[in-house]
């Protein structure tokens, strides 16, 4: 009976334990578990060089690899598509077409004939033999192939080779090669890209008027008053990876004299030496709006966003869009704070605001 | 006869207010739009005429340019470019200024294009890679008060040389991806409480040509079928600077809109919400890269992620609470139906 009584008492106590291991079970749950990389070899050094990268241009197409698998090969697939991952689907490149494809020559392993073709696949055979090993590159030449249409798509061409010798059961090696047409000397989008950018003391939301002013008056310099004023900027673009602006200038100056910058967003503090600027309406002092476009990519760099909080570095990024943007007005607020023992002068900046692509 | 007059001096009055009060106009117009980005493929010794269209968007005043090619390297693992604009600074060992010759200013009316005429040629002996470089288009204006005002427009040019060149890139990192305020936008997220929208992946060029990857990813969850193919996971064709570690995201559940952008339509992609599954989900990132004609190199990588949404973490919480309770409501009523007490207080009353 005793023992019954300390195995329920036991249990009775044993719960507290339970729920405290199911918790860290939970727990362990999130477990940090960070990306490793690893490397996959497949055919090796492998090609693809075309003679005539122009679009729907009739081309010859040298394939260059070396097989990895010293085994019994019988046959050789090659299919075109728009993605190299073997195991997704297979897009045909627009305008691409292989079936009237002639093998003119192969080095390396060799025997090898078209046996099966499509617009965007050919399958070599031969009697199969064993491949040789040591690195040997082989290279098949195939003329007569007709280029894709598009030039927005790279494209690929996957690899399989097999034992049997018309491409069917499972493959002994693969791989992908990349390829791309383009126009040989320029490239162009077929909608050319364009970024548009202004710059005033006020511009419109279109960008295509402005009060043609680009310079302002702050006045004179006091060490209890905070003088300011406020620009704007607009810039919109229709390429996908859309635009940057840098603030690009020294801070105020009047020869060797500088009005610092902070370098991080500060609240502006009369009495100091002190310039900066932010992208954002502000109620100390009273200056600035937010951006035109709420919901659009292009938004002010999260420095110069914090209202009431301003800064300045010579060539910092101070609006940016990360994909197509329309064009977003921007209104840049400007402050400037001076102590009593501040050198006098007068004290001025240029500021060349740079609209520039991203890569 | 008073009356005339007086309204005479109203009117001289008004236009001196106006006059005292307004800026004075600047004589340069400020707004332009410009091609963002030229590509040229050349052998060494070919060189090519090329333009770069520019348009003055004011309906009132010309527009002046000053023109000069600068240098451009990356700012942080980004695709933001970091313009060199001090012309003291040394040339990049990539700079495509040697390469490039433009005409210094140009002039353009009010509302017209121009096609600015530029040169790329390259030396018979030059070595095959990536050269690259921006042109700047500077609208001046005035510099004689406390802020002056300068607007500025780019167009960055990437010249490849064809040949033998260095193509090397290796996978720093591959994981979930959200979005979040900071400079370059997101962060890595092992664990996720809201569904990661991106996968991204940090590629080093080490080689000495422009790189843009393309590939796929297959997000797999460790329970589940609802495995997710992202193809195409360089949709804006972004490329990997010379030396830089470069940051590529690509939407989980990517969607496409159509924008107006100055009365033409424009395709652009956006990350919708995602349906990722609940738990542990596999990354797997197959990517290629290599110019055409020379080798095609791979790489894979792999990475997990949990996602837990809170509402999940709480519902968990509440059925281990209640299985808690239950336990313990049992075991105190089988306590009372045995009248257990602790057995070393029995222990004690026994050796008493």
């Amino acid at each position: 009976m005793r023992k019954i009584k300390k195995i329920a008492y036991s249990l009775n106590h044993y719960h507290h334990f339970h729920a405290f291991e199911t918790v860290i079970s939970l727990v362990a749950c999130v477990i940090i578990l960070t990306g490793q990389a690893a490397a996959v070899v497949r055919f090796t050094d492998r090609s693809l060089m075309l003679s005539n990268a122009t679009p729907s241009a009739t081309s010859t197409y040298t394939l260059s690899m070396q097989y990895t698998t010293q085994t019994s090969i019988g046959s050789l697939r090659v299919q075109f598509c728009l993605d190299p991952i073997p195991y997704m689907p297979c897009d045909p490149p627009v305008g691409l077409n292989v079936a009237d494809a002639t093998l003119e020559s192969q080095t390396g392993e060799t025997g090898y004939s078209i046996t099966q073709r499509s617009s965007n696949e050919l399958v070599l055979s031969r009697t199969p033999s064993v491949v040789a090993g040591g690195g040997q590159q082989s290279t098949y030449v195939f003329s007569g192939i007709t280029n894709p249409s598009e030039t927005t798509d790279s494209f690929a061409a996957r690899l399989d080779d097999y034992a049997s010798t018309d491409g069917s059961g499972n493959n002994v090696d693969l791989g992908s090669v990349e390829t791309e047409i383009t126009s040989p000397v320029e490239l162009e989008s077929q909608v050319p890209p364009m970024l548009i950018f202004c710059a005033a003391q006020e511009v419109d939301e279109n960008c295509l008027t402005t009060n043609d002013n680009n310079y302002t008056d702050l006045g004179t310099l006091s060490s209890t008053d905070t003088l300011y004023t406020q620009s704007q900027m607009a810039a919109g673009t229709n390429a996908s990876v859309g635009y940057v602006i840098t603030a690009n200038g020294p801070s105020m100056e009047a020869g060797n004299s500088v009005i610092s910058s902070p370098a991080s967003p500060t609240t502006s503090q009369p009495g100091t030496n002190q310039f900066g600027i932010n992208l954002v309406a502000n109620t100390n002092p009273n200056i600035g709006a937010d951006p035109d476009l709420t919901g659009d990519t292009a938004q002010p760099d999260p420095l110069y966003s914090q209202p009431n909080k301003y800064m300045y570095t010579d060539g910092g990024v101070v609006a940016e869009a990360p994909n197509v943007s329309l064009v977003q007005r921007f209104t840049i607020s400007y402050i400037l704070n001076s102590s009593p023992n501040l050198a006098p002068g007068v004290y001025n900046t240029t500021i060349t605001y740079i609209c520039s692509g991203r890569f | 006869m008073k009356r005339p007059l007086l309204f005479l001096r109203v009117i001289v009055m008004v236009l001196f207010i106006g006059f005292t009060t307004l800026p004075v106009s600047a004589a340069n117009s400020s707004g332009l739009t410009l091609t963002p980005r030229r590509d040229y493929i050349l052998n060494p010794g070919q060189s090519t005429p090329s333009t770069l269209p520019v348009t003055n968007l004011n309906s009132k005043l010309s527009l002046t340019l000053t023109l000069r090619v600068i240098d451009f390297t990356f700012l942080n693992s980004t695709g933001t470019p970091k313009l060199i604009v001090n012309q003291n600074t040394p040339q990049t060992s990539w700079s495509i200024k040697p390469f490039i010759t433009l005409p210094s200013t140009v002039t353009l009316g009010p509302e017209a294009s121009k096609d600015i005429p530029i040169n790329v040629s390259v030396p018979s002996n030059q070595t095959p890679g990536s050269y690259y470089g921006a042109v700047e288009y500077v609208a001046a204006g005035t510099d004689d008060s406390s802020v002056n005002l300068n607007a500025s427009g780019v167009s960055l040019v990437f010249l490849t040389v064809t040949g033998q060149a260095h193509q090397s890139m290796s996978l720093q990192k591959v994981g979930a991806y959200q979005t979040d305020s900071s400079a370059i936008g997101g962060h890595y997220v092992s664990f996720a409480t809201s569904a990661p929208n991106e996968i991204g992946y940090t590629l080093k060029n080490n080689g000495n040509l422009v790189e843009s990857p393309i590939g796929s990813v297959t997000v797999t969850p460790a329970y589940g079928k609802n495995t997710i193919n992202i193809s195409n996971i360089n949709r804006n064709n972004e490329s990997a600077l010379i030396g830089q570690a470069r940051l590529f995201t690509t939407c989980v559940n990517n969607q496409k809109k159509v924008l107006i952008f100055y009365n033409s339509p424009v395709v652009t992609n956006y990350c919708a919400k995602p349906h990722v599954t609940i738990g542990h989900n596999n990354i797997k990132l197959d990517i290629f890269y290599g110019q055409a004609g020379d080798t095609t190199r791979e790489i894979t990588g792999i990475a997990s992620f949990w996602y837990v949404p809170w509402w999940f973490i709480f519902s968990g919480l509440g059925v281990i609470v209640a299985i808690v309770l239950g336990f313990t409501i049992l075991i105190i009523k089988i306590r009372r139906a045995l009248n257990i007490e602790s057995p070393d207080e029995e222990t004690e009353e026994e050796e008493e």
